[in-house]
């Protein structure tokens, strides 16, 4: 079974790892960042406030050097004597001289009376006007020389003026240079990398960039100046600085310009940027090595985890292999180990629980279910070849547990497989079906071959049972399936073989084949039973009564009572379906209840009537198991003040030998009430004549079968004679039924019979026709009630 | 201010009582005393007494000056001469000057002369000449051509006394080279026997630095 690749185990221990080591790196790229970033803003404002000194002492050193080039000149003698002899092309000429030696930009000579004398360096010299930075001339005066920047037709210049004296003032001299971008750029250099610099005119009328390192932020500038405070942050042209303005003072107190500082935050962060970038290197390589071998780890992990899993997969459907992996001794190898000790131990035991639930236990034969499973599979396999499906019913069995104890019995029990595995030529399988029924599958026979194989199973049963010293006579009843005739699975031919058992057992043969038309266990017929209680109540069950005649007398002595179902659907249903079916399925103790008291009244009516007609009641095999029923039956003589002597029970010899113990004892009691029991078709079943002494009975009745072709056949003859003499030499009367012709009647009076029932006599009738019968019928004579 | 007062009037009580005793009886008791924009006595101002009749502004012995150079310093630092005055430039230090004038009432140049060298130079205009020199930036001096004899300069106290002027009109002034500006001349009538005192309020510029030592 194959996860989903999420839920797998590698997977998320991969993926644990990688998220734990992209947290630490994420928490260390934020630290260095932070930590970075803090540097760098500390690092910038010192940067701007070392720039800023830098800044002061670069522009000294250009006042210095303009002064001393101004010195130069207002200290030349010849400069002084052309000025004190107003030699005006002379003094400019020197002007000019100078200026390009020290790289002004302008120069100036001053009279006394403070008008511009001369004025080189540009195309709107101010000679004649009055010197624009009067202040200066006086500081000059004072302290030698004076500095200034200034701005003069929209350029900034930087001037020194200084007087000439020979050896008194006699004029001033100026200069000027210029400070233009080159000269910011000249600044700038000077500084910290990332620094600029920018010269703003500080006049009224709002700063404006006169000269900048950095041309394409200069129009920005005005507008962030901070002025007068310490740095600060501005996002410029899309970058980020730090900035600080620098009121240029000039000798004179005026406020000449301001030169703007600002520091690019992005240049400064460039050094950082790789660090930051090798972390991220760091990270991507550092991912991709612990996911490769996070997932080498964990799959060295996760592989035995998979196998096992599959493995206890494969064992939960049954599949028990162990697990082959490398032995090791850590906790892995442990598992595997107890895994594999595991699936084993499961195996055992599931394979002796499979043996325990396919098996019998007492016998070592597969059981039902395991016997169904096989012969499903094999008619799934050989679905065209004929199957007999036999089961066997032992009887007598029950009775060795109650006469020996259970350790014969199941000694027994073990007896018989061996023995129908001996008997069974041909058997594909057998197994146990129930405490006393076996299953027996032949491939390959059809229905004849079945039977014959049957034979040979129930002469199996002719050699006792020897246990100890102990000799046990059994014999079997045995039911026979066919695939496909009866069913087509195990379940149902297993079923219908049981019908077919029981089919022989009501039917009297010890050998039966299943007969789909006594079969009563159909689903139509289950749901007849449904309307038997109603039809008990509503009068549709009713007796019919035929009469037994007194042969010696001549007169009609007992009835037979016989039920009869007039369903008001499906008519008159035959009693031997209904009572079998109520049998079957449990309704037969309140058709039961109904026939004893509707029988034992109609005989308290008849004597009450005046006739003496002793009546007869059948009971079945449930009947007699039931030890209720002399009670029952007492409680109704005593109801309907019948006397038990006219009452005459009648049961059947498979009803007793069902479970003779318990059928003798209720016989016995029953005996003991002083009601008449008779023998019901005697006759087909086996039952021996120790058997029959056992029994506590007064009568015979001889079955039909003998009875019907008496006249004809001589070996009934026989037959019926020696039951007779056989019967009252037990001090048993002797009751013939099926009588259907004088001859036969004739006949049994001559044997000595003591009655006889037959259509010849009468067909059983309802109480209104009896009445008529009495009247009319020449065996109609009843005894009267003494 | 006061103090200053007090001490000025203590002197010029002392001082009418020494030449009250002492003096010619024609001469007069004049003192001129300059003060700044302070109220501080200003020395070293010339003061000078020209009059309108030429026979007053005579003295005979004031004809020869010397303007020493020495210790590279011109000294005296201011000197105030008579017109035509000759004055003599003597060099008493071991290597050579080169003294000279822009001044429009002289103009010369003494190029480079020893220490054995004297040069002279007559101040035939009146006004000031500063003087320098071509070698030694930081020396200065003045040489104040006046067309009167009746000069002098104030003294530690501010004042000047004259004691020798004979009564008359006169025309008083003062100057001193660091005068911010000119002060006018008082016109005073000087008579016999009677002591004259002058007053100026000069206003002074503060010294000069030293040349070649820019601040």
């Amino acid at each position: 079974m194959r996860l989903p690749a999420l839920n797998r185990f590698q997977t998320k221990l991969v993926l644990l790892f990688l998220s734990l080591f992209i947290l630490v790196q994420i928490a260390t790229y934020v630290a260095v960042y932070l930590v970075t970033v803090r540097n760098l803003d500390r690092e910038a404002i010192r940067h701007l406030s070392y720039s800023g000194e830098i800044f002061t002492r670069a522009m000294q050193e250009r006042a210095d050097m303009l002064a001393d080039g101004a010195a130069v000149l207002s200290n030349d003698f010849g400069f002084r004597e052309a000025v004190a002899t107003d030699d005006d092309p002379t003094i400019i000429s020197a002007l000019s001289n100078l200026a390009g030696r020290i790289g002004a930009d302008r120069s100036f000579l001053i009279g006394l009376d403070r008008l511009v004398r001369a004025d080189t360096g540009t195309s709107a010299p101010l000679v004649g006007q009055s010197f624009p930075m009067s202040g200066l001339l006086d500081h000059a005066e004072q302290h030698g020389r004076a500095v200034a920047i200034r701005e003069l037709d929209g350029q900034l210049y930087d001037f020194v003026v200084m007087p000439v004296l020979a050896p008194v003032t006699i004029a001033w001299v100026g200069l000027g240079i210029r400070l233009d971008d080159a000269e910011a750029r000249a600044v700038r250099d000077l500084m910290p990398q990332g620094m600029e610099v920018a010269f703003l005119d500080a006049s009224g009328s709002g700063p404006q960039v006169l000269a900048s390192s950095m041309p394409l932020l200069a129009p920005d500038i005005p507008a962030v100046l901070p002025r007068g405070g310490g740095p600060a942050s501005l996002d410029l042209a899309g970058g980020e600085y730090l900035a600080r303005a620098i009121d240029l003072r000039n000798d004179d107190g005026v406020i000449g310009a301001t030169a703007f500082l600002q520091y690019s935050m992005d240049v400064a962060f460039g050094p950082y940027r790789a660090l930051i970038y090798a972390l991220l290197a760091l990270l991507a390589v550092g991912m991709a090595v612990l996911a490769w071998s996070s997932t080498l780890v964990a799959g060295s992990v996760s592989r035995p985890l998979r196998l096992l899993a599959d493995a206890a997969g494969k064992a939960s459907r049954g599949d028990y292999q162990p697990v082959a992996l490398m032995p090791s001794r850590d906790e892995i190898g442990q598992l595997t180990d107890s895994f594999n000790r595991m699936v084993t131990s499961i195996e055992e035991r599931e394979r002796t629980i499979t043996y325990q639930a396919e098996h019998d236990s007492e016998t070592g034969l597969p059981n039902r279910r395991k016997f169904e499973a096989l012969l499903n599979m094999f008619i799934e396999t050989s679905p065209h070849q004929s199957i007999s499906v036999v089961v066997v019913t032992v009887e007598r069995v029950n009775e060795v547990r109650n006469t020996f104890g259970f350790a014969t019995w199941e000694r027994l029990i073990g007896l018989i497989g061996p023995r129908l595995i001996d008997s069974a030529s041909g058997a594909g399988m057998i197994a146990r079906l129930s405490t006393v029924s076996f299953i027996i599958a032949f491939p390959g026979l059809d229905v004849a071959a079945a039977r014959r194989a049957a034979e040979d199973l129930r002469n199996g049963f002719e050699q006792p049972f020897t246990i100890d010293a102990f000799t046990i006579d059994s014999n079997a009843q045995i039911g026979i399936a066919n695939y496909p005739d009866h069913a087509s699975t195990a379940e149902g031919l297993v079923q219908k073989a049981s019908i077919a058992v029981m089919q022989g057992q009501t039917g009297g043969a010890t050998v039966s084949v299943y007969d789909p038309e006594r079969d009563s266990h159909t689903a139509e017929r289950l749901s007849l039973m449904g309307d038997l209680k109603k039809s008990l109540a509503a009068g549709e069950v009713l007796f019919y009564y035929q009469p037994k005649i007194d042969l010696k007398r001549g007169v009609m002595s007992h009835v037979e009572a016989l039920v009869r179902w007039r369903h008001p659907k499906l008519g008159f249903i035959p009693p031997d379906e209904f009572i079998t079916l109520a049998e079957q399925t449990g309704h037969i103790g309140h058709l039961t209840a109904w026939a004893l008291e509707s029988a034992i009244r109609q005989c308290g009516a008849w004597h009450e009537a005046g006739h003496a007609i002793r009546t007869a009641i059948n009971l079945s095999a449930r009947d007699l198991a039931d030890r209720t029923l002399p009670f029952v039956i007492a409680r109704l003589l005593k109801k309907y003040a019948v006397n038990p002597g006219w009452i005459v029970l009648e049961v059947t010899e498979s009803a007793v030998m069902q479970d003779p113990g318990q059928a003798i004892d209720v016989l016995d009691e029953l005996k003991r009430m002083k009601l008449t029991l008779s023998i019901d078709d005697y006759g087909t079943g086996y039952s021996s004549l120790s058997y029959l002494k056992k029994l506590p009975i007064d009568e015979l009745k001889i079955d039909r079968s003998f009875v019907t072709s008496l006249a004809t056949s001589a070996q009934d003859q026989i037959l019926v004679r020696s039951t007779i003499d056989m019967g009252h030499s037990l001090g048993l009367k002797v009751t013939a039924e099926g009588v259907e012709d004088e001859a036969s009647a004739d006949l049994l009076r001559a044997f000595g019979c003591d009655l006889a029932q037959g259509y010849f006599f009468s067909r059983p009738i309802p109480v209104e026709e009896l009445d008529r019968f009495i009247q009319v019928s020449p065996y109609g004579k009843v005894a009267a009630v003494e | 201010m006061k103090r200053l007062r007090r001490a000025l009037l203590c002197y010029l009580s002392v001082c009418g009582a020494v030449l009250g005793q002492t003096g010619p009886a024609a001469a007069n008791e004049v003192t001129v005393a300059v003060v700044d924009d302070t109220g501080a006595a200003v020395p070293d101002a010339v003061v000078s007494f020209t009059s309108p009749d030429p026979a007053l502004n005579v003295a005979a012995e004031r004809r020869q000056a010397i303007m020493v150079q020495q210790n590279k310093e011109f000294a005296p630092h201011i000197l105030p001469v008579r017109t035509g005055a000759t004055v003599r430039f003597p060099n008493r230090d071991e290597f050579r000057h080169s003294v000279y004038s822009f001044s429009k009432p002289k103009i010369f140049q003494f190029n480079l002369y020893g220490g054995d060298e004297e040069k002279k130079e007559v101040f035939d205009k009146p006004g000031v000449v500063a003087l320098g020199c071509n070698i030694h930036d930081n020396m200065l001096a003045y040489i104040y051509v006046l067309d009167t004899d009746n000069f002098a300069q104030t003294g530690e106290d501010g004042a000047a006394g004259f004691g020798t002027l004979r009564p008359g009109r006169y025309n008083v002034a003062v100057w001193h080279p660091r005068q911010r500006a000119e002060v006018p001349a008082q016109d005073v009538a000087l008579v016999a026997g009677q002591a004259l005192t002058v007053s100026f309020r000069l206003p002074l510029k503060p010294p000069a630095p030293p040349r070649g030592v820019p601040q």
